[in-house]
C-alpha cells in the first residue's frame, strides 16, 4: 500500500482539488460573458416557483421552512441554476431505482468518496466507546415536506411503535439487532435520540448509511398515527378504506418503503416529492420538496431541478432508443449494460450524452464457488481437498476468457479484495492464477485423483470419473456462461468433466436455498469494501455466496441446528475473527481484523476466480451537470443518490 | 330464448369456477414466488436481504400458508369485489386495472372498427370480382398482413420513423399531455399517436377478415338460392348484399364475443413494444414477477369475459340466423 498510491487517496486528493479549483470559479462567475454562466449571483434563497407561492401567501417564508442549521452540500462542480426536470426511465415498476435515485436521506450517510460517515438528517452523531449507545441529534426546526416538524418523536414512533413492534413486525429488522435482541430506544429531548443494544454493535451507523432507505427517516408519525390502532381506534377504517386488509397490512407497507412511491401523500424529507403513483401507466413525475434542508455554499435551498421525470416503458429496447435518441438525461442502471455500451457509444454525438465510470465493488468477473457442504459425500470430500482446487486453478486459461469473453479488459484475478480496498491483497489475487497445465495436473494428482478410465477421466475414490455439475444463471450476466464453456474445455484437458445447468434465477434460488448444487457461477461483491460485505471470504448464511451454509448453520446455532455441518478449525477461527470486528469500535482495528479473515481465506483458498471485474458506466447527458465522473457501483454505497441528486443541474 | 339464456348463465357458474382454480394454480405452478423475484432483483444489485424482513413478507403475502388456503383468501375477497394487492406496485389490483382500462377499450374499439371498416368492403369486393387486379392486390397484401408478426411490424415502423423521420414512435400521448388533464387538444393528441398501433394491430386481424369474407362469400355466390334470385331479376347489387353477404356473417357475429377478452389482454407484446399504457403489459409484466393476485385476477377477468362473451355471441347469432335459432330447436 505504501508504494503505491490507492485510487481511493488519489480521488480524495482529486476532489480536493476540485473544491479548491471550484472556489474562484464561483467568485469571478457573473462577469464571465463566454460560456455558460453559473447562476450563483441571481439564484437567491430559494426557487422562483416557490417565490411566487410565498408572494401568494401560499407557503411561509424560506426562512421559515428552511432548519436552523441546514446541511451544506458542496457542488461536485460549480454552482447551478434552479429549473429544469432530469428526465429518466423504467422498465415497468422499478421502485428501487426510485430508492437509489430519489430516497437516500438516512440519519447518517457515506461521503461521495466513501470514505468516512457524515451527518444528514442528524445533525451530529456519537457512538459510546464500547459500541453499544448510538445518540443522534436532529437539525433544529427541519420540516416533512408537508410542513409539519420532524422531532424526535418521529424516530420514537418508527422505531417503538413500527419497527420494533411485534403486532407489526413479528420479527423486527436484522439491523437493529445485536447480541441477539433489539436495540432499545431512548428520546433524550425533543431533538435527541439514543439506541442501545445489548452487544457491542460496531457497524450500526454503517448500517444505517449502507441502506438506500433507512425507516427512521421516513415514517411521519402524524400522518401514519391513523394506521395505528393504539394512536386511532378507527385504524383499520382507515386502512380499508386505502385498500389494505387491516392497519397492521398499512403499516407494513409503509415500514417496507412500498409507500413512499404507491402513496403521493406520504410526508418524506426527500429533495423531490412525487406528485403521481408508480402505478401510473405511462409516467411518474416528481416536484421540488418546498421544505427540503440542504442549501448549497451560497445558502440557496436545494435542490437545483424542479422535478425528475421517470418515464414508465414496457420494454428495455424502447428505453435504449429513449437513451440514443438523448432523450434520457441521466440513467444509472437497466440499459448500461456491456452488450450496449457499443450502441450507446455510436450515437453520443448527436444524441449528446457521454459516458461515467462506475467502479464496480465486486471481486471477480466469474467467481466459482464449489459447495463445500456438498450433497454428495464423495464430491464433498473431494472438493474440500485445497488441492483439487489448486489443480482446477491452475488449468484455467485466463487470458483466453479475457480475451473471448470479457472485450480485453482486466487481468488474471482471484476472488479477492480489489487495490481500491483498504485491504488489497496482492498476493492472494495473483495466487494460482498462473496457466500450467503441468501444475494443474501434478496438484490433482496429489489430490488423490491419479487414475484415469480410458477417456483419460480422473476417478473419484469411489472409482467413477470425477464430474461437477455448476449451476449457472440463464436469465442474467449470459458472461458468465460463456466463460464457464471455456473453462469446460480447459477442464476437459485436464481430466475433470464439467456440465453446466443452466436455470433461470427463479429456480436458481430454490437450488441454492436446498443446498442442491455441486458448484455455481456469480461474480460476488466485496472487492472494495470486504469490513461490511464480508460473505464472499468466509462461509456465511446467503444464497449468491453460498459455499458453506452447513457450516454456517453450525455455527450461528453453536452446533444445536441438526442440518448444520460441523465447520472446520480455521471456518470457526473466521467467523470468531469477524464477530470480533462486528463489536470492534475502532475503525482501523476493523480493517486488521478483516485482514485477518483474508489470510485465512487466502490461505484456503475455497472460490477459484477468473479476473479483475470490468468497469461500468451509466449515461449523462452533456447539458446535465455536477454528475460524479467517476463513482463506486456497490450494494452498500447507494448511487446514484450518494453523488448528491440536489445538486445536479441542467444548463445549455 | 330466455331459457336458452338461464340455461347457459347455470352452466357459467361450474365453468367460471374451475377457470378460477386453473387460473390460480397457474400462477402457483413456476418455481419460486413473489419474493424469490425479489430477492432476485435485490441480489441484481449486490444486496443483501434482511431476514426478519422477508419472514415479514412471506407471512404479510400469505404466502408461507397452503395452495388452498391463498386460494379461498383470494377468492373470498373477490367475492366481496376486491382482487388483492399487487405486490409490485403496492397498490390494489382494481385500481391498477381502473387505470389501464378505459384506453385499452379505446384501442381495441377503434382498431376492431378500423378493421371492419377496410376489411368488409375489400373482402366483398374481391369476392364479387374474383380474380380481378383488385382482387390479386388485395390478396397479396392480406397474406403479407397475415404472414408478418405484429411486433414485426411495430419494430419496423419505429425504426424507419426515428431514422427517416427523426420522430419517436410509442405511447399514447405526448410528454406535455400524459398528466394533463383531458380536454379537445389531449383527445387530438391521443388520436395523432392512435393510428400507429391500429395500423400495427389492424394489418393481421384485416387480412384475416377479408380473407374470410371473400371464402364466403364465393361459397354463397355459388349456390342455387342466388342463381335462382338473379333469374327472377333481382338487382346484383341488391341481390349480394341481401343473401349472401348476410349468410357471409355468421363467422364474424360468432367471433364478435372474443372482443370482450381481447379488450383485457389483447395484443400483450405490440403494447410492449409500443409502450402503450393498456392492461396487456401490465399482465406480462405480473406474470415475469409472479406478482400473484395481479396476474390471477387478470387472468380470471379475461376467462370470464370469454365466457360472457361466448354467450353473447351466440345469442346474436340465434337473433340474426334464423337456421341457428330453429335449429336449436
Amino acid at each position: 500500500m505504501d508504494a503505491n498510491l490507492s485510487r481511493r487517496q488519489l480521488l480524495r486528493a482529486g476532489g480536493a482539488l476540485a473544491l479548491v479549483a471550484a472556489v474562484p470559479a464561483c467568485s469571478s462567475s457573473g462577469s464571465g460573458a463566454g460560456g455558460p454562466t453559473p447562476a450563483s449571483a441571481t439564484n437567491g434563497p430559494e426557487a422562483p416557483s416557490l417565490k411566487a407561492l410565498v408572494d401568494a401567501g401560499q407557503l411561509p417564508p424560506v426562512a421559515d421552512r428552511l432548519p436552523a442549521n441546514p446541511l451544506v452540500v458542496e457542488p461536485v462542480d460549480r454552482i447551478g441554476p434552479y429549473g429544469g426536470t432530469w428526465r429518466n426511465g423504467m422498465v415497468g415498476a422499478q421502485p428501487f431505482r426510485l430508492d437509489y435515485s430519489v430516497a437516500y436521506e438516512n440519519l447518517v450517510r457515506w461521503n461521495r468518496d466513501w470514505t468516512e460517515i457524515i451527518p444528514n438528517v442528524a445533525e451530529s452523531f456519537e457512538a459510546s466507546a464500547d459500541v453499544t449507545q448510538f445518540t443522534f441529534v436532529l437539525r433544529e426546526g427541519l420540516k416533512w415536506s408537508d410542513g409539519q416538524p420532524f422531532t424526535a418523536d418521529d424516530i420514537v414512533f418508527a422505531y417503538d411503535d413500527l419497527v420494533n413492534n411485534p403486532d407489526v413486525m413479528p420479527e423486527g429488522l436484522g439491523m437493529f439487532r445485536s447480541g441477539d435482541a433489539m436495540a432499545t430506544l431512548e428520546k433524550v429531548d425533543d431533538r435527541t435520540v439514543r439506541f442501545t443494544f445489548a452487544a457491542p454493535y460496531a457497524l450500526f451507523l454503517d448500517a444505517i448509511a449502507n441502506q438506500p432507505h433507512n425507516v427512521l427517516t421516513r415514517l411521519p408519525k402524524h400522518y401514519l398515527q391513523q394506521y395505528h390502532l393504539a394512536l386511532n381506534p378507527d385504524a383499520d377504517a382507515a386502512a380499508q378504506a386505502n385498500d389494505f386488509s387491516g392497519w397492521a397490512e398499512a403499516l407494513q407497507h409503509a415500514i417496507g418503503g412500498e409507500a413512499l412511491w404507491a402513496d403521493v401523500n406520504l410526508p418524506r424529507l426527500h429533495a423531490w416529492v412525487p406528485t403521481t403513483p408508480i402505478s401510473e401507466a405511462s409516467q411518474m413525475t416528481f416536484e421540488r420538496n418546498p421544505f427540503y434542508w440542504k442549501v448549497d455554499p451560497e445558502g440557496s435551498q436545494l435542490p437545483y431541478l424542479d422535478g425528475i421525470e421517470f418515464g414508465i416503458v414496457q420494454d428495455e429496447q424502447v428505453l435504449l432508443l429513449n437513451t440514443v435518441q438523448g432523450e434520457i438525461d441521466m440513467i444509472e442502471r437497466v440499459v448500461t449494460t456491456t452488450a450496449n455500451k457499443p450502441v450507446l457509444a455510436a450515437d453520443r454525438e448527436t444524441g449528446g450524452y457521454d459516458f461515467f465510470d462506475l467502479i464496480p465493488d465486486k471481486i471477480n468477473t466469474c467467481t466459482i464457488l464449489l459447495n463445500q457442504n456438498c450433497k454428495d459425500e464423495v464430491k464433498r470430500a473431494v472438493f474440500q481437498n485445497r488441492d483439487f482446487r489448486i489443480g482446477l486453478s491452475h488449468a484455467i486459461n485466463r487470458q483466453e476468457i479475457i480475451d473471448a469473453v470479457f472485450a480485453r479488459q482486466g487481468e488474471p484475478w482471484q476472488p479477492a479484495a480489489l487495490p481500491d480496498s483498504p485491504v488489497y491483497d496482492e498476493e492472494f489475487g495473483r495466487q494460482y492464477t498462473e496457466y500450467d497445465v503441468d501444475l494443474a495436473r501434478q496438484h490433482l494428482d496429489a489430490a488423490g485423483l491419479s487414475e484415469t478410465d480410458g477417456d483419460g477421466r480422473r476417478l473419484g475414490p469411489d472409482g467413477s470419473p470425477i464430474g461437477i455439475r455448476i449451476l449457472a444463471p440463464s436469465d442474467q450476466k449470459p458472461e458468465l456462461t460463456d466463460a464457464m464453456q471455456l473453462i469446460k474445455t480447459h477442464w476437459a484437458e485436464v481430466g475433470v468433466e464439467l456440465s453446466i445447468q443452466s436455470e433461470a434465477s427463479e429456480h436458481r434460488y430454490e437450488i441454492l436455498d436446498a443446498n442442491d448444487q455441486e458448484a455455481h457461477v456469480w461474480d460476488g461483491d466485496g472487492g472494495l469494501n470486504p469490513v461490511t460485505t464480508p460473505q464472499y471470504f468466509m462461509p456465511s448464511g446467503g444464497a449468491d455466496n453460498a459455499f458453506g451454509v452447513l457450516w454456517d448453520r453450525w455455527y450461528v446455532s453453536d452446533g444445536t441446528d441438526p442440518a448444520g455441518l460441523e465447520p472446520p478449525v480455521h471456518v470457526v477461527e473466521q467467523r470468531e475473527l469477524y464477530d470480533q470486528l462486528r463489536v470492534e469500535p475502532d475503525a482501523d482495528r476493523r480493517v486488521e481484523l478483516m485482514r485477518q479473515v483474508l489470510a485465512i481465506s487466502r490461505e484456503q483458498f475455497h472460490l477459484i476466480g477468473v479476473s479483475t471485474p470490468l468497469t461500468g458506466y451509466g449515461v449523462v447527458k452533456n447539458t446535465f451537470h455536477n454528475m460524479l465522473g467517476e463513482t463506486y457501483f456497490a450494494a452498500n454505497f447507494p448511487y446514484p443518490g450518494v453523488a448528491n441528486p440536489e445538486q445536479f443541474f441542467i444548463q445549455g | 330464448m330466455l331459457t336458452f339464456i338461464a340455461r347457459r348463465c347455470l352452466v357459467m357458474v361450474p365453468t367460471l369456477f374451475a377457470i378460477s382454480v386453473v387460473a390460480f394454480l397457474i400462477i402457483q405452478l413456476p418455481p419460486g414466488d413473489y419474493l424469490t423475484t425479489m430477492v432476485t432483483r435485490l441480489e441484481a444489485e449486490g444486496q443483501q436481504v434482511d431476514e426478519a424482513m422477508l419472514a415479514g413478507l412471506r407471512d404479510r403475502y400469505g404466502l408461507g400458508r397452503p395452495v388452498h388456503e391463498q386460494y379461498l383468501a383470494w377468492m373470498s375477497g373477490i367475492v366481496h369485489g376486491d382482487f388483492g394487492q399487487s405486490f409490485e406496485y403496492g397498490t390494489s389490483v382494481s385500481s391498477l386495472i381502473a387505470d389501464r382500462l378505459p384506453l385499452s377499450i379505446v384501442l381495441t374499439v377503434s382498431t376492431l372498427l378500423a378493421t371492419w371498416l377496410i376489411a368488409f368492403p375489400i373482402g366483398l369486393y374481391s369476392a364479387v370480382r374474383q380474380y380481378s387486379p383488385g382482387d390479386y392486390l388485395a390478396t397479396t397484401i392480406g397474406f403479407l398482413g397475415l404472414a408478418v408478426p405484429n411486433f414485426l411490424i411495430a419494430l419496423g415502423l419505429m425504426y424507419v420513423m426515428h431514422t427517416v423521420f427523426g420522430y419517436s414512435v410509442g405511447g399514447l400521448f405526448s410528454p406535455e399531455y400524459r398528466d394533463a388533464p383531458w380536454s379537445l387538444a389531449k383527445v387530438g393528441d391521443l388520436a395523432a399517436h392512435l393510428w400507429i398501433p391500429i395500423v400495427v394491430l389492424g394489418t393481421a386481424g384485416t387480412a384475416g377478415l377479408i380473407r374470410i369474407l371473400r371464402a364466403n362469400v364465393l361459397d354463397e355466390v355459388r349456390k342455387p338460392y342466388v342463381v335462382a334470385a338473379r333469374a327472377r331479376g333481382v338487382p346484383e347489387r341488391r341481390l349480394v348484399f341481401k343473401y349472401p353477404l348476410r349468410v357471409a356473417l355468421n363467422p364474424f357475429i360468432s367471433t364478435v364475443g372474443w372482443v370482450l377478452p381481447a379488450l383485457l389482454s389483447g395484443e400483450v407484446i405490440v403494447a410492449s413494444v409500443l409502450n402503450l399504457p393498456t392492461t396487456g403489459p401490465l399482465l406480462l409484466g405480473a406474470l415475469r414477477s409472479q406478482d400473484m393476485y395481479l396476474a390471477g385476477s387478470i387472468i380470471l377477468i379475461v376467462s370470464v369475459l370469454t365466457v360472457v362473451g361466448t354467450l353473447l355471441s351466440d345469442v346474436l347469432l340465434a337473433r340474426l340466423d334464423p337456421r341457428v335459432r330453429l335449429g336449436h330447436r
